[in-house]
């Protein structure tokens, strides 16, 4: 384990077509290659801690930490709204979902890119968050607590699409009936033959065919897919 | 309700208005916004009924992919407000269902 010296955490989750770490990196530390969905791979003995690619990820999904050893560790992360934190101001530190874990000490606000405008807080914590603490909560007295209020959400029924106004309930009422793909839930519902033509609910429902018939999102059979990307009226089609 | 100071972004300077109009209602906007941050700013959240429950809508996606922002703007229905920018003179109706066409492209 590198001791006594900043290295980054890169948080990234998910497999997206996204490589600015990568490119950053003056030390070539980061390393994404051919396929762009890659998830990062850090290379520990490259990275000297600068925290240029902390500043330049999108997702701000890159962190760092510096392990002492000691009682108190050292991260730094990436914050990205107003007002700032001072030097020496007390701040709560979140995980990846976002829960409280604890307080942390700000010991410094470092700008690594001058053309870009993200700052990095450093704080130091207790050494039991160091590696989950990603994020600093926002101290404004009237943001809510997002996940207190989602949590008392009592979603009944949710709208799948949109466009058409199919609830849940009646796309598993299709599969009790025996359908098995998106384009048979479509044909009985109409979902996905709205304005969006399904760019919103065709995954969503896929899902539920998955969770109710057990026959995966992969193993489906395919729907067909029709654009117009935009809407246009049929006079205008007409005049074509 | 807009950002006028933006840590990324910066300071929103230099502002030039348009005047358009919802449903009879004079609204100021900014040049170069899109209309549902017009509208959003001078607190209109409903844009349209849903055609089966007549439900209100608003955003959703913001970002042109889920049609439910959708507005008879200058007498064309089914205008994505988050991905259209505001003209000096706008006429936009909160839109009924489907809306009715009896503008340009009727």
């Amino acid at each position: 384990m590198v001791k006594n010296r900043y290295i980054a955490r890169i948080n990234c989750l998910q497999p997206i077509p996204c490589n600015p770490c990568e490119t950053s990196c003056p030390f070539g530390a980061i390393y994404i290659g051919e396929d762009i969905t890659n998830r990062p791979i850090l290379d520990l003995e490259k990275c000297k801690g600068c925290g240029i690619c902390v500043a330049a990820c999108p997702g701000i999904a890159i962190t760092m930490a510096m392990i002492t050893g000691d009682a108190k560790d050292f991260v730094s992360i990436p914050y990205e709204y107003l007002p700032l934190p001072l030097v020496g101001d007390t701040v709560v530190l979140v995980d990846t979902n976002g829960v409280d874990l604890g307080e942390g000490l700000v010991e410094k606000l470092n700008r690594p890119n001058k053309k870009d405008p993200t700052t990095l807080v450093y704080v130091s914590v207790d050494n039991t968050i160091t590696d989950r603490a990603v994020g600093i909560k926002r101290k404004v007295a009237s943001i809510v607590d997002v996940i207190e209020v989602v949590n008392r959400i009592e979603i009944v029924d949710p709208i799948i699409c949109r466009c058409e106004e199919i609830r849940e309930s009646e796309i598993i009422e299709g599969i009790k009936k025996g359908d098995r793909t998106v384009e048979a839930i479509k044909r009985r519902t109409r979902s996905g033959m709205g304005l969006c033509q399904g760019k919103t609910c065709n995954r969503l429902i896929a899902g539920i065919i998955a969770r109710e018939s057990g026959i995966s999102v992969g193993e489906q059979a395919p729907s067909s897919k029709r654009p117009p990307v935009g809407v246009i009226s049929i006079r205008e089609m007409s005049e074509e | 309700m807009r950002i006028l100071n933006h840590p990324i972004l910066g300071e929103l300077k230099d502002m030039e208005t348009v005047t358009i109009y919802c449903d009879g209602m004079e609204i100021l906007a900014i040049r170069g916004e899109p209309i549902a941050a017009a509208l959003l700013a001078a607190g209109i959240r409903t844009f349209r009924k849903t055609v089966k429950t007549g439900e209100p809508r608003g955003v959703y996606c913001g970002i042109g992919q889920c049609n439910d922002c959708i507005m008879e703007v200058n007498g064309v229905p089914n205008v994505r407000t988050c991905v259209t920018l505001v003209e000096e003179g706008m006429i936009i109706k909160t839109q009924e269902g489907l809306g009715k066409s009896g503008g340009l492209h009727d």
